[in-house]
């Protein structure tokens, strides 16, 4: 029977044989790069303090008048959560979009509850609607609203971001108020002008930086690019979304000063920061 | 909105339609080009191509749009017919189901047009997204492929390796960017190149300046230079016979410079007269 | 709330596929390409229970008479039309003649057309725009206009002078802006990554 120091002896040479089988596998520079944004994030979760100030930039927190207002038309909201989906063939940004659109629709969901404005939720991946429907009614939930549970209705469009676009320019629906969360491309002005053109009021977020235009020219309020990731803390006063709006923030102070810093030591020809940092990988 | 409002809204798109067609039927005018006077994309693209060495091995990510591929196709055309110019072998790879069935269409369209099919070998669609984009770099399945079998083999035997560069035909949820992130960390360094719809450049552009992207023909003008100095040679009829023409383009950019101008002028007259106002006042 | 399983399994997942991704040893290749596989069936799989799942709802739809009648039919018959050409016994699948066709004859000028319409509400949206008042807007709509003087079509010096004035335009001006927005979103969108990853908060109450 191996004494406690030989199996720590046999530990730390197993560890150092899978050290030493190992390389990184991209240049320390970008190694470092990638790491800083965990390491950031989690020295932010062990001591999360800061003060922080609402911003509110889309008009979210007021949307309980929007819906108040909608109570007394008689008509519904409707929330549409971009053409990114989450099983659907996109890329790794429209479906964090998608994910981080959910509590954007908790709100809405929340304050239509709490008015009985039914909500129609359209979305174009079963995945996306099953994570619609479970916010939905955490929404009825947290608000003691379980009989107005059935009034909501998520709508699964189709496959495919044109079929989104061609829902929402050929409804006849009236809703009272529209929003549009989540990713949206080529197809985003199609989208939001047929959901501002049908709707009383239209609130955007989306984070794909070539349809900024887009949500700016659409009408209504808009979010636009890193805004969506930080709309959460404003509306919640969740520990963990304000942290992850600070950790994000101390980022770009760092990238900012990389940039500038960075400048600055290739215009004296010091040395090309942006190489180091871009890298070349091994295998 | 008054009566004549709303009828310029029903008329006006059908009109501006009529007005384009009839356009497109004139004569070029020699007054007008689409060419940009600065060649560095299409040069750019032209020198990646040069450095390939002889026989080369291709892999195109064919990933485009089916609503925005009508603007990239003329160039898609002349880079396939470029590359089979210069003895490259080229294989085709979809992530996307969109960009599967235009990747189908333009392989029937090289087959009708009598390409070399031992130059042509078909990789399918991939699901997955990114999931896939990493399996790609792992190994390549060839599947069934005929009329290419040693070139099948190759791929097989080799993987992604094989390859001297990629080509991303872009427009697709997953175009170049993608391809940077998941496919160029983890390979040896190759020439990547991009031909995306003008809607996508804030993306790439970034990628171009920074090196990861070797080329980019990303707007119609890149597009249109580099048709006009690419060479091709016998294969001339693999190409698109003629691009967009630069009179209806001309036409839908005065009439949008109508619009959005006559708006300014009339927001700016309003400003000067409600600060007239205020003076009076 | 999400269950702890499905967070651990997100963290596990999550911290292999990042390790795999910096780090170079085989072993850790290995595993992450079994992930990766596994991945890929999974997507595959929901792709065609997507699929599936849509003809179901539709057909529910009509049998229970409720929502769009002819958006469902449609619905049903586009996909019946275009199996029905890919898998009949003799097909060549995907390669297909009928295939090719439905897909040149019908799903390419539909999805053509929708982004040509794109031209009609990007200068109607830019003229609402302005005439709100919107001082966004009219930055917007200044800019929009001076980039598109300069990527007029002319031939000669003049075309010459302003695809150079253009090609200033998009790689300095727009494209630092758009750098700054690109550069806010990768950040956060890596950090919302990374916080979805590790398992922190929830998505929803």
């Amino acid at each position: 029977m191996p004494s406690p120091a030989e199996l720590l002896g046999r530990l730390v040479r197993f560890i150092g044989e899978v050290l030493g089988a190992s390389s990184l596998r991209f240049e320390v520079g970008t190694t470092i790069v990638l790491l800083g944004v965990l390491l950031v994030f989690l020295q932010l979760v062990a001591r999360p303090v800061s003060r922080w100030v609402t911003a509110d930039a889309a008009g979210l927190a007021g949307v309980g008048r929007a819906m108040a207002l909608a109570a007394e038309a008689g008509t519904d909201a409707v929330v549409s959560l971009g053409g990114g989906g989450i099983i659907r063939t996109t890329d790794a940004l429209a479906r964090l979009q998608t994910v981080a659109s959910l509590p954007l629709l908790g709100h809405v969901a929340r304050a239509a509850a709490r008015s009985g404005v039914p909500l129609r939720v359209l979305v174009n991946d079963p995945i996306a609607a099953s994570l619609a429907a479970a916010t939905v009614d955490a929404a009825h939930v947290s608000t003691a609203t379980m009989e107005r549970q059935g009034r909501t209705r998520i709508v699964i469009v189709a496959e495919g971001r044109p079929a989104i676009a061609g829902l929402a320019m050929t409804t006849r629906a009236r809703p009272a108020a529209a929003f549009a969360f989540g990713s949206l491309r080529e197809e985003a002005l199609l989208h939001l002008d047929g959901l501002r053109s049908s709707a009383g009021s239209l609130t955007t977020a989306s984070a794909e930086a070539a349809q900024a235009p887009s949500l700016r020219l659409g009408g209504g309020s808009a979010l636009i690019g890193p805004e969506l990731f930080q709309a959460g803390a404003d509306l919640r006063s969740s520990v963990d979304e304000r942290t992850m709006v600070i950790a994000g923030n101390r980022l770009i102070g760092l990238a900012v000063a990389a940039i500038v810093v960075g400048s600055v030591l290739a215009l004296v020809g010091l040395v090309d920061l942006g190489a180091i940092l871009v890298g070349a990988a091994r295998g | 909105m008054s009566e004549r409002r709303v009828s310029w809204a029903l008329l006006g798109p059908g009109l501006l339609v009529v007005v384009l067609g009839a356009a497109w039927l004139l004569p070029e005018l020699p007054a007008l080009g689409l060419e940009a006077s600065d060649d560095g994309a299409p040069a750019g693209m032209g020198a990646t191509f040069d450095e390939l060495g002889p026989d080369p091995l291709v892999l195109v990510g064919f990933d485009a749009d089916i609503g925005t591929y009508a603007e990239v196709r003329p160039t898609v055309r002349t880079v396939m017919a470029d590359l089979l110019a210069r003895d490259a072998r080229i294989a085709f790879v979809s992530l996307t189901v969109e960009g599967r069935a235009v990747a189908l269409a333009e392989q029937a369209r090289l087959e009708r047009a009598e390409a070399n099919a031992n130059r042509l070998l078909d990789l399918g669609l991939i699901p997955g997204a990114e999931a896939g984009l990493v399996d790609l770099t792992k190994g390549i399945r060839p599947g069934e492929n005929p009329t290419a079998q040693a070139f099948a083999r190759e791929v097989a035997a080799t993987g992604i390796a094989a390859f001297d560069a990629i080509v991303v035909v872009g427009g697709n949820d997953l175009g170049p960017r993608s391809w940077i992130e998941q496919v160029a960390p983890r390979i040896e360094p190759v020439p990547i190149v991009a031909i995306t719809p003008s809607v996508l450049l804030p993306e790439v552009l970034p990628y171009v300046a920074s090196g990861q992207l070797a080329a980019l023909l990303g707007t119609p003008r890149d597009g249109a230079a580099y048709r006009a100095t690419a060479e091709v040679g016998p294969l001339e009829r693999l190409v698109e016979p003629g691009g967009p023409r630069p009179l209806p383009v001309l036409i839908g950019l005065l009439v949008a410079l109508g619009v959005m101008g006559q708006a300014l002028v009339v927001r700016l007259i309003g400003a000067t007269r409600s600060l007239g106002d205020r003076d009076d006042a | 709330m999400r269950r702890p399983t499905i967070t651990g399994l997100v963290v596990v997942v999550g911290l292999l596929l990042l390790a795999d991704l910096l780090v170079v040893n085989s072993a850790l290749q290995d595993v992450a390409g079994v992930v990766v596989d596994a991945t890929i069936l999974v997507a595959a799989g929901a792709a065609l229970a997507a699929g599936a799942a849509l003809v179901a709802r539709r057909l529910g739809d009509l049998w229970r008479r409720r929502g769009d009648p002819i958006g469902a039919l449609l619905v049903i018959a586009g996909v019946a039309a275009m199996i029905a050409a890919g898998l009949r016994p003799g097909s060549d699948g995907t390669s297909d003649p009928a295939v090719q066709w439905l897909l040149a004859a019908l799903l390419i000028p539909i999805a053509s057309t929708l982004f040509g319409l794109l031209f009609v509400s990007t200068i109607a949206a830019a003229r609402r725009s302005v005439a709100t008042g919107s001082r966004e807007a009219v930055v917007l709509v200044t800019a929009t206009v001076v980039t598109i003087v300069l990527l007029v079509p002319l031939s000669g010096g003049i075309g010459s002078w302003l695809s150079d004035a253009g090609g200033s335009v998009l790689g300095s001006a727009v494209m630092s802006v758009f750098r700054g927005l690109l550069i806010g979103i990768a950040l956060l969108g890596a950090v919302y990554a990374a916080r979805t990853m590790l398992g922190i908060g929830t998505a929803d109450e």
